[in-house]
């Protein structure tokens, strides 16, 4: 019986038997002695802890199913409520790759020193963008300077678009800047809060909560029509590239290779263009060109002096 | 019928049963469902009001709910958490816009990213409170409107408005919900009044059939019976015993079929004796009716031939269908008819039938059909057929009989008249017939007279006609006779064929024919005349000799004549006592002893010439040869007794027989008596006969035996002229025979009769039978005989015949006695 069922089925068996060895013959065996590949990400909306697990729930898997094949173990998607967290747990080994925007990279960076962005991530579209400072139309305000004394509305303090490249770049004006419930006699510094969404900024700007906000130039054309034609931008950053994709500098470079390979090939595949699509609109990603380094130098170097006037 | 009044009985107490039962529920249930009805709308409306009532409810409470919800990110100008919370909201209720609203009643937000509302003032219902939300209906829907606050503090407004669709779908569904309610319980009401229609109908059915059996089923009883009857079939019998009137009503339609079944049958044995069947026709429906006769007319039976036209044509011969079928036409109805046509019957047999009939009208007069009779006369027609053949053809030869050749003669004389010719007739006797019938029988002549007829019916043509007149006689009608040489060649061709032999059984039997002649119309003008003619003729050719034909003449008109006063003198002869006997002697030739006489018949009429060879063969053929030869036998006997006491004692006396005589059944009786009576011994008698009436038959062989055994002495006349068979001689005790005088007459100087007359002598010595030589005259002839041995002689030489007296003297004077014998006492040497 078992001998019959063999050479009835022997042409497909055989087939199997060599994509097995196949298989085996390219895959790097000793991989599997590595502890799992652990991603983190940081969950934007605390109000709704699995809101990062269905963004990035998608793009895990297909990593996770790629990564299998050259026999690297995957663990859990790792999701973190702040920044903090993130550093922590990169410091203690517990994280070997982080998708974030490039202040937060930076910083974590220059705080741990084990960071290595490798990675650029097209997220919601954009390669890259640049933050925008607006006023509403009607308000004497036309230069970052005349925003003296005025109060600012950021997004969250977790934003490089709406926080931390703005604060970069009106500290780089050599503005003072502090937030809005700092209690100080300086009248010319500019006091800032948090309104927890783009949204919020501008219907703070436009209902005169705030004299000013800013956000990147994505966030401004999402403005309501209703709204925005009542702002003016009066200002606006260098670029900045989009978010960045980094790993622990401890990873094995052949694991970096496997997901740098497989991150980057993603979108060539349907139901990876899906995974990207449900991860904040991302489109690709793709390796940092020499400008890309550059520009993540310059940002470095603004992000070291605002944390020496801190 | 009989179930069409049961049906209709039921049919009537049904409908009527159920229309009341019916009427009665249906005004309740009309009554029951008007109220029904009203509860519905009743019911409708408070639910529909229950319903709405507890939406606003729910809406009032929810306002409390969504106001705190939505108090902080309002009051913290959160518009992405305001958003959400609106499209949270909208998740949860039927919004078809949710506008918050800031402290000033403008638009903050409605949950579109757009938010093209932004800015707009809204007007809020002026009993609009913290406390007091606000519920207004529009045409479409429900409009909300509450305070976004908490405690004390106002954030701002909301002003929401909700679609009622679902509320609509709800109490649509929920009306939609009563009305199938509603329709199921009307559709179960329907049904419960269906089944109880249903019921009532059944019941209604029921007792309806119920109370129809009773009432209809005498009826249908007495019409199935009336059905019965009318179908023909009077042997049904009602099948229950009914009370009352209906019962006296069936007891009639009983009585009625018996009678009618009764009359049925006795019309039925009526036709069937009087061989009629009869048949009636309805054109309307060209229905054919017929009784129970007329399936034995075409040997049938009823279940085999459905009496239809087309069924009784295709029995009838095809050279009468059409004639038969014209018959049934409507149009050609209109007075009595008739007509015979032939059907060839189940069985392949032929039968003529004779059908009669005549119109039959309806009320109005009008043509409606035929009736009839059918008659079987196909043995009538054939007993027609052949009495018309007996009546004109003889059955013997199946030749035309006397009067249809009377017919064919008088058409032949029309034909001759119209074309100028002539016609023959000839008239055939055979001759000698009579002694052939008397010899061999009537059977042998019956016989030899359809031969006969064969062999003239083959001398002839076809065109001419040979016919029996009766007996022997024959005519022969020859048509176109242009030539009378011509009619001579048939008459010499005829006589021809008829001397061939003829085989009778184990005999060769010769005859031949005298023939008649006469012509149309040289020698008669009528029919009756050329008959005449033709027979007087035949008989002149028998005196001629036989075997000859002789034409007429009108001489022989003459003779006839005379034979026919011949015969009416002899009719008379006899009561006149004009007979006489004569007796001639018989002598030894040696001795002169006279041994005996024979008595020979003299007629002593007025006319000399008549000899007995003249009146002899009249008397035969009209029969008075009989009582003549009786009073012959008589007086032979007699006289040979008054002779005795005179000395002629053992005188013998030979007397003449004809085979008529001989063949008479009395005839031995007869001669038995007169021996008696007249005490003559019977060897002193001897019986005188032909050679013809010596021929062998059963009756001429018992008459001869009974001779020998009566003791009376047999001669043999006229030897030599005949068959002069020997075998006779030898098969029976002949004592003597008698030489022709014939050979005698010329014996001397004829060597033919000489040699036969010796060869007679010398056969009848060598058998021992005495010889008489008849008509010796001469010494000449004495002396041959002698010289030959013949032993006895007769004639003139002797004696002439004489009267008794005559005799009895010539005994006395020419004869001498000696020793009781008388011996001539001429010369014999």
């Amino acid at each position: 019986m078992t001998w019959r069922f063999i050479t009835r089925h022997f042409h497909w068996l055989a087939g199997l038997v060599l994509g097995v060895l196949f298989h085996l013959a390219h895959a790097d065996p000793t991989l599997t002695a590595f502890p799992p590949f652990r991603l983190g990400i940081v969950n934007e909306r605390l109000d709704r802890p699995d809101f990062a697990l269905r963004q990035y729930g998608k793009l895990h898997a297909r990593l996770l199913e790629t990564l299998a094949r050259h026999n690297i173990q995957t663990a859990p998607l790792v999701v973190s409520d702040d920044m903090a967290k993130i550093a922590e747990k990169f410091t203690s080994g517990a994280l070997d790759a982080v998708i974030e925007g490039v202040m937060p990279t930076l910083r974590i960076q220059q705080r741990t020193g084990v960071l290595e962005p490798t990675l650029l991530v097209w997220r919601k579209g954009q390669r890259q963008y640049h933050s925008v400072f607006f006023v509403r139309k009607d308000s004497p305000f036309d230069t970052l300077e005349s925003l003296r004394g005025q109060t600012i509305v950021f997004e969250s303090p977790r934003s490089t678009s709406a926080f931390f490249v703005p604060l970069v770049t009106l500290k780089g004006q050599g503005l003072s800047v502090l937030p809005a419930t700092t209690e100080t006699l300086d009248a010319g510094a500019v006091r800032y809060e948090f309104a927890e969404s783009e949204l919020n900024q501008a219907y703070w700007v436009h209902r005169g909560k705030a004299h000013a906000g800013a956000f990147n130039d994505g966030d401004w054309q999402r403005v309501p029509e209703i709204i925005r034609k009542d702002l003016r931008i009066i200002a606006q950053t260098p670029p900045l590239l989009r978010w960045l994709f980094s790993f622990h500098t401890d990873v094995d470079p052949r694991i970096k290779q496997a997901v740098t390979e497989a991150l980057v090939a993603m979108h060539e595949t349907k139901p990876g263009r899906e995974a990207l699509q449900a991860a904040e609109n991302i489109v690709q990603f793709e390796p940092l060109s020499a400008a890309d380094i550059d520009s993540l130098a310059h940002w470095r170097k603004q992000l070291s002096h605002l944390d020496s006037t801190l | 019928m009989n179930s069409r009044i049961a049906v209709r009985h039921a049919f009537l107490c049904t409908v009527l049963l159920t229309l009341v039962v019916s009427g009665v529920l249906v005004t309740a249930g009309f009554l029951a469902f008007n109220q029904l009805q009203v509860l519905k709308t009743q019911l409708s409306e408070m639910l529909r009001t229950g319903y709405l009532q507890n939406q606003e409810q729910v809406l009032l409470n929810n306002s409390a709910f969504l106001s705190n919800r939505l108090f902080n990110p309002l009051f913290n100008l959160d518009v992405g958490v305001l958003n959400e919370e609106i499209a949270q909201i909208k998740t949860w209720l039927p919004v078809r816009t949710f506008l918050v609203l800031d402290n000033q009643g403008q638009v903050l937000t409605d949950g579109s990213e757009e938010n093209t509302r932004y800015g707009q003032p809204v007007q809020l219902p002026s009993e609009l409170d913290m406390l007091t939300p606000v519920i207004a209906r529009t045409s479409d829907g429900i409009e909300l409107s509450f305070v976004i606050g908490y405690v004390d503090e106002i954030a701002g407004f909301a002003k929401v408005d909700l679609s009622d669709d679902a509320m609509r779908q709800s109490l649509t569904s929920l009306e939609q919900d009563v009305d199938n309610s509603w329709s199921n319980f009307s559709r179960s009401l329907l049904n419960i009044a269906l089944l109880t229609l249903v019921a009532i109908l059944l019941l209604s059915m029921l007792i309806g059939w119920r109370l129809s059996k009773s009432l209809s089923h005498p009826l249908a009883v007495m019409n199935e019976a009336a059905r019965q009857f009318a179908q023909g079939n009077l042997s049904y019998r009602l099948p229950v015993h009914l009370a009352g009137e209906f019962g006296e009503l069936a007891g009639s339609l009983s009585t009625m079929a018996n009678n009618l079944r009764r009359s049925n049958e006795v019309l039925a044995k009526a036709q069937e004796i009087a061989g009629v069947g009869s048949w009636e026709w309805h054109t309307d429906s060209n229905q054919l009716l017929w009784s129970d006769y007329v399936y034995q007319l075409f040997g049938t039976d009823r279940q085999a031939m459905e009496p239809t036209l087309n069924n009784l044509i295709q029995y009838v011969k095809f050279a009468d269908q059409e004639r038969v079928r014209n018959l049934f036409h409507r149009s050609t109805l209109s007075a009595p008819f008739e007509t015979e046509f032939t059907v060839q019957r189940a069985d392949g047999s032929e039968r003529t039938l004779y059908l009669r009939g005549e119109p039959t009208a309806d009320a109005n007069g009008a043509i409606s059909g035929a009736l009839g009779t059918l008659q079987d006369i196909t043995e009538r027609r054939q007993a027609e057929e052949k009495l018309a053949y007996l009546a004109n053809y003889d059955t013997l030869t199946y030749l035309p009989n006397r009067y249809l050749f009377q017919d064919r003669l008088k058409h032949a004389m029309l034909r001759a008249d119209r074309e100028g010719t002539q016609v023959a007739l000839l008239f055939l006797d055979l001759d000698h017939f009579k002694s052939v019938n008397d010899a061999l029988g009537h059977g042998a002549g019956d016989e030899l007279l359809k031969l006969a007829a064969t062999r003239l019916l083959g001398a002839v043509r076809s065109s001419d006609t040979v016919a029996r007149l009766g007996g022997d006689e024959f005519t022969l009608i020859l048509e176109h006779v242009v030539q009378v040489s011509s009619v001579a060649a048939v008459a010499e061709k005829v006589l021809d064929r008829l001397t061939s032999s003829f085989t009778l059984g184990s005999r060769e039997i010769f005859i031949s024919a005298s023939i008649g002649v006469t012509l149309y119309p040289s020698d008669a003008t009528d029919s009756n005349t050329l008959l005449k003619n033709a027979d007087t003729a035949m008989y002149r050719a028998k005196a001629q000799g036989r075997n000859s034909y002789f034409f007429y003449t009108a001489d022989l008109n003459q003779q006839t004549q005379e034979r026919l006063a011949l015969e009416n003198s002899l009719r008379g002869a006899f009561a006149r006592k004009e007979f006489m006997l004569y007796f001639q002697p018989q002598i030894y030739l040696e001795s002169g002893k006279l041994v005996g006489v024979e008595a020979l018949l003299r007629w002593h009429s007025q006319d000399p010439s008549i000899t007995p060879d003249r009146f002899i063969p009249v008397l035969e053929d009209t029969g008075l040869i009989i009582p003549v030869g009786e009073w012959v036998l008589e007086q032979a006997c007699a006289q040979i007794q008054d002779w005795r006491p005179h000395g002629l004692r053992e005188l013998r006396v030979s007397v003449n027989f004809s085979a008529r005589q001989i063949h008479q059944r009395e005839f031995l009786a007869l001669l038995q008596t007169t021996l008696a009576k007249t005490n003559l011994p019977a060897e002193f008698f001897e019986v005188e006969i032909t050679e013809s009436t010596l021929l062998d038959t059963a009756a001429s062989t018992e008459v001869l035996n009974r001779l020998q055994d009566i003791g009376v002495r047999l001669a043999i006349d006229d030897f030599g002229t005949g068959y002069s068979s020997l075998t006779y001689l030898k098969r029976f005790y002949v004592d003597t025979l008698k030489v022709d005088g014939s050979f005698v007459r010329d014996i001397a100087i004829d060597p033919d009769d000489a040699a036969i007359t010796s060869a007679i002598i010398g056969l009848s010595q060598s058998l021992g039978i005495e010889v008489i030589a008849e008509g010796v005259e001469t010494a000449d002839q004495v002396e041959f005989l002698r010289h030959h041995g013949c032993k006895l002689v007769q004639g003139y030489y002797v004696s002439e015949p004489l009267p008794a007296d005559e005799f009895l003297r010539w005994v006395k004077e020419q004869c001498a006695e000696e020793e009781g014998y008388y011996y001539w006492q001429g010369t014999l040497e």
